[in-house]
């Protein structure tokens, strides 16, 4: 019996071996696909050499005056800079409104958001307000409709309500740039209006922000 | 001594003496050979070929190059072991296809044994266990879901201007018509090939500016050593 099994073990370990001597030997080959995504960029500044301008009422008034006034710049601190298309721009169009009263008008007239990424883009909407909260904003003729009108009001009387004869700051009127597609390198001007209704403070200080959206071109309405 | 003699000379004789016939048989195994490559790009097209889906742009691009020749000594049909794929200017919801073949130019069959992703540091991925082909969701390390990617046999060979729509636009769960089939188990005879996709689609987290990079390794092994 013990005979019988010294003679099986050697068979059992060729067996063996060559189980797995199959195991490794069998014929492969392969072959590698390698892949790499550059992603583009969106970004949308206001363009930088487009000249700045804004326009008033008072040289149109029956007797011309120049008493209110207006500058407009590019914040330096927002230039941002696209690394795909060597373009510029700045993020953030300043404009100060000095010795303001009711009924002043003043229009910035040539605001020109450019497209300096790689994607298109479309400019959806607008967000417009005020960062210290002491003006609301409403649209009367949201966009896209172009012209867009709104106003900034104030609750001078806490009731949460709009008043309309004591409560309206400052009407906007914003004219082109929602619904347009800038492709890349493309830019659209447009105008943002604004005029001081008579609810307005002597001496004070408004401070408001207009923001444009604008998205990936495939993911506009 | 005699005896010893004797004896000696009997054994010899013997030896000498008795009749004998030889056969030979020679035996000549030639092997064959399993080489598995690419061969052509058949078609390259994206999201931004299709009217209505989205608006038709030329932004993106995504580009498939074969490299790493190699000629089978058998057969002398040369493949490539290496297809790059290069999608530029990419951004969300963008996705871009190339339809390439899968060959053998060996002289044994070969079965599609297994396909495997490699990303780098950061990135992991899950496999859709659904999907017939191979369906990846890679995620970077936030982890948000960054791109998808698709790899699965597509039997006609089509391309942009076919009017034929994406896979995932067929009916069915993946396209019962000239959707996407299963890659793995695919049996390629030699002097065959099999018409394949690969498909990368991108998701809103993906990040401007960005370059993402994987590599997938497809092992094609002796058909009857498969599975």
């Amino acid at each position: 019996m013990h005979n019988k099994k010294m003679i099986v073990l050697p068979f059992m370990a060729i067996l063996m071996l060559s189980v797995v001597g199959v195991a490794y030997a069998h014929w492969s080959d392969f072959i590698k696909i390698a892949g790499y995504a550059e992603m583009g960029s969106l970004t949308l500044a206001f363009d930088p050499d487009e000249i700045l301008g804004c326009v008033d009422n008072e040289p149109t008034l029956p007797v011309p005056k120049d008493v209110a006034w207006c500058d407009v710049y590019y914040d330096p601190d927002s230039y941002v800079y696209d690394e795909h298309t060597d373009k510029y721009g700045y993020k953030v169009l300043v404009f100060e409104i000095y010795n303001a009263y009711p009924q002043y008008e003043v229009n910035l007239v040539t605001v020109v958001p450019h497209n300096i990424g790689t994607v298109p883009l479309v400019i959806t909407d607008f967000n417009m307000w005020d960062p210290t909260g002491e003006l609301e904003f409403v649209w009367t003729t949201p966009p896209p409709a172009s012209p867009a009108y709104g106003y900034f009001w104030k609750d001078f009387d806490g009731d949460g309500v709009y008043d309309q004869d004591t409560e309206e700051i400052i009407n906007v009127k914003i004219v082109n740039f929602v619904g347009v597609q800038l492709d890349p390198c493309e830019s659209t001007k447009g105008e943002i209006d604004f005029e001081f209704k008579q609810p307005a403070e002597e001496c004070h200080h408004y401070y408001f922000k207009v923001e444009l959206v604008g998205i990936q071109f495939n993911k506009a309405p | 001594m005699f005896l010893a003699t004797l004896i000696a000379a009997s054994v010899m004789g013997v030896t000498f003496a008795h009749w004998s016939d030889f056969v030979t048989v020679e035996g000549y195994a030639e092997m064959g050979s399993l080489t598995f490559g690419f061969t052509r790009i058949a078609a390259e097209w994206d999201s931004e070929d299709y009217e209505g889906y989205p608006p038709e742009k030329d932004t993106g691009n995504g580009v498939c190059v074969l490299s790493e020749e190699e000629t089978d000594v058998h057969t002398l049909k040369t493949v490539y072991k290496l297809l790059t794929f290069t999608i530029t200017n990419a951004y969300p919801q963008y996705w871009a296809i190339n339809k390439f073949t899968l060959d053998n130019a060996g002289t044994i069959p070969l079965c599609i044994h297994s396909v495997v992703l490699t990303l780098p540091p950061g990135f992991s991925y899950v496999e859709d266990p659904n999907f017939p082909g191979a369906r990846f969701y890679v995620y970077d390390a936030r982890p948000m879901l960054i791109y998808e990617i698709w790899l699965y046999k597509e039997p006609e060979d089509y391309g942009p201007g076919w009017e034929i729509q994406p896979p995932w636009m067929f009916p069915g769960p993946y396209g019962d018509v000239y959707g996407v089939r299963q890659l793995y188990s695919n049996q390629i005879d030699p002097c065959s090939e099999l018409l394949t996709e690969i498909c990368v689609y991108f998701y809103q987290d993906a990040e401007e500016c960005h370059t993402y990079e994987f590599s997938i390794e497809i092992e094609g092994i002796q058909w009857n050593k498969h599975p």
